[in-house]
């Protein structure tokens, strides 16, 4: 599949991406995480069988990265980012805690979580769209609840102010199956932000380009022949992205980008760009 | 769109652990096609209550073993899972063991509310570019817009939504029946009204069900065993208009294209449909994969058997700005379920 468009407008993008451009992007994203996070899970191309209705020359599927298992948060850590050098570090850290204080805290507060985390394209909104499930070590599901738990604070807020248009559980589109997913509907507003020329939209949004680096990828990769702010470039790809990597999706206003970092950009909305 | 299209749907309760159940009559209620099975349970439960034995209940709905789709309208799950119209429908329903493998939890009406505004802010981003309209409307004109949804109240729906601006109501489609009236008398192809050229994206829900041989005997229903037996297609359509009318068949062969193989305007419709997704790509592209889909013999042997469209089979060759204004549900997506024959069926 070859991709037609090598450069892209920033200024007239409407922040949408087609599906050939998402597939590039998927690959590319998984190659430079393979390159940058080779210790962590990997993301990986997951191609699902020929669904009726879609032309077989195109690639179906989506991106995948499953068993990522995210340091449990306590109380103290809700008002800073984790940094942990690792998931190894993480494992030896939990269980340290758990031998500490066996005796006085109950085991359920220290069992592992695992999320599987997919990225689907989204045919209506034109933009990836973050799937995610979670269950304990066992294998049982995790309700809202508890996946509330290995969110940070203000995004607990956000949920509970947004509770119907944040995060919902709906079917996965390939699955078929109950997943929890990032709604879509402000995404492409964001990515215009982030690729915004406006540098006091992009300070303001600065926040917003530490949280979303998997999704910062996959466009970025597609205008590798624009000039993107160089803050996106020059930000080095450490081991500790992993960590940070599970908080990303969560910041995010559910409605999009406030009105006040609206204003700031100059960009012109087109009606579509595929 | 609402009133007149309701149909009887029976309730049976079902509890083998207590004896009260064999004299139980059915519950006998007329859903709303354009409304949703949780909204039922107000009716239902008060019906069944005293066969109940104590604990906390949450109602769900199945049809032969199929636990139904709460988010998928009455008449869209009726239209999709009996072949032959069923009447009246045998539905029954539970008060325990809730599948959270595979139905997504409904806790309340809220639950049913959140979820058609969420399809009718995706409907306006395929419709206009955004959803500005459905994130800024007030809170009471939110909660009027769900009453009238929800109670199905056609005066109230129509005086709400004509604030929301989806432009399906007359706008666009008697802009693009004038203009088409205009080329007609006065012949001048090259000169497109205002109006026209406006790219139309249509928001569309497809439902393909796949069915044997025995689907042609009479009197045989088949059974949906599983969501997995059935594809589901969120997808827009693209209008393209050339001249002529873009038809219901024209919208099918661009969601299902290895279907219309053999028909001979299928090149010029797969550009438009492959340039919504892809860009434009080469002509020899185009014509390798024309070559390679038409010379699968597999492909031959699948037909569409059966179009359905809240209840009613249109003839493909009805124009599609009528089928979108006059059927479409109240989050303004066109549902649309197909029956196809295969011999072996596909996987999905």
């Amino acid at each position: 599949m070859s991709l037609e468009r090598s450069t892209i407008d920033i200024e007239t993008w409407d922040g949408t991406i087609s599906s050939g451009e998402f597939y590039v992007s998927s690959c590319s994203f998984a190659e430079k995480w393979k390159k940058f996070n080779s210790a962590l899970p990997q993301w990986s191309w997951c191609r699902c069988p020929k669904l009726l209705g879609v032309p077989s020359s195109r690639v179906e599927g989506y991106l995948c990265v499953d068993g990522i298992i995210p340091p449990r948060r306590s109380t103290m850590e809700d008002n800073h980012e984790c940094d942990d050098g690792g998931l190894k570090e993480t494992v030896c850290f939990e269980e340290e805690e758990f031998i500490d204080s066996a005796a006085l805290v109950q085991p359920e507060m220290h069992e592992r979580c695992h999320y599987d985390f997919h990225v689907v394209y989204s045919l209506s909104y034109g933009v990836p769209v973050l799937y995610f499930r979670a269950y304990w070590s066992d294998g049982q599901p995790l309700a809202l609840h508890d996946v509330e738990t290995d969110m940070p604070a203000i995004t607990r807020q956000e949920l509970s102010s947004y509770k119907w248009t944040f995060i919902t559980q709906e079917d996965h589109p390939y699955l078929n199956q109950p997943w929890f997913t990032l709604h879509p509907c402000g995404t492409s507003e964001w990515m215009k932000m982030l690729f915004s020329r406006d540098t006091s939209a992009m300070a303001l949004g600065g926040l917003a380009i530490d949280r979303r680096p998997e999704l910062t990828l996959l466009p970025g990769s597609v205008i590798s022949h624009s000039t993107p702010p160089k803050s996106v470039i020059s930000k080095p790809d450490t081991p500790r992205k992993g960590s940070r990597f599970f908080n990303s999706p969560f910041a995010l206003s559910p409605s999009g980008p406030p009105k006040s970092l609206l204003t700031h950009t100059i960009s012109i909305c087109s009606p579509g760009m595929s | 769109m609402f009133g007149e299209e309701q149909f009887h749907c029976r309730f049976i309760f079902t509890n083998p652990k207590s004896p009260l159940c064999l004299f139980l009559p059915p519950a006998l209620i007329l859903a709303p096609r354009l409304g949703y099975l949780p909204l039922l349970a107000s009716q239902v439960k008060p019906f069944f209550s005293g066969a109940l034995p104590p604990g906390v209940d949450t109602v769900w709905f199945e049809y032969k073993g199929l636990p139904l789709k709460w988010y998928i309208p009455i008449g869209v799950l009726f239209d999709l899972l009996c072949a032959e119209p069923e009447r009246p429908w045998n539905l029954t329903v539970h008060f325990r063991g809730y599948p959270g493998s595979i139905l997504t939890p409904c806790e309340a009406e809220d639950t049913v509310k959140w979820s058609f505004i969420n399809s009718l802010k995706e409907a306006a981003y395929i419709i206009n570019g955004n959803c500005k309209n459905i994130m800024n409307m007030s809170q009471s004109d939110q909660s009027e817009l769900w009453r009238s949804v929800s109670n199905s109240n056609l005066e109230a729906f129509l005086r709400v939504s004509s604030k929301l601006k989806l432009g399906m109501h007359g706008d666009d489609f008697s802009i693009k029946l004038d203009s088409y009236k205009c080329r007609q008398s006065s012949k001048n192809e090259g000169e497109a009204p205002a109006g026209a050229v406006k790219p139309g994206r249509i928001p569309v829900r497809l439902y393909v069900r796949s069915l044997s041989e025995d689907f042609d005997c009479e009197g045989y229903a088949p059974v949906v065993e599983s969501w997995d037996k059935i594809s589901y297609i969120n997808r827009p359509v693209e209008i393209c208009e050339d001249g002529k009318f873009f038809t219901l068949g024209d919208a099918l062969r661009m969601l299902l294209p290895e279907f219309f193989v053999d028909n001979s305007t299928t090149k010029d419709d797969m550009t438009c449909g492959v340039e919504e997704d892809e860009g434009r790509r080469s002509t020899s592209q185009e014509a390798s994969a024309m070559e390679t889909r038409g010379g699968d013999s597999s492909d031959k042997n699948t037909e569409i058997k059966l179009v359905r469209v809240q209840g009613i089979e249109p003839k493909l060759a009805i124009p599609f700005a009528w089928v979108v204004k006059n059927l479409v549900n109240p989050e303004y997506f066109l549902h649309i379920c197909v029956y196809i024959k295969t011999p072996d069926p596909i996987p999905i």
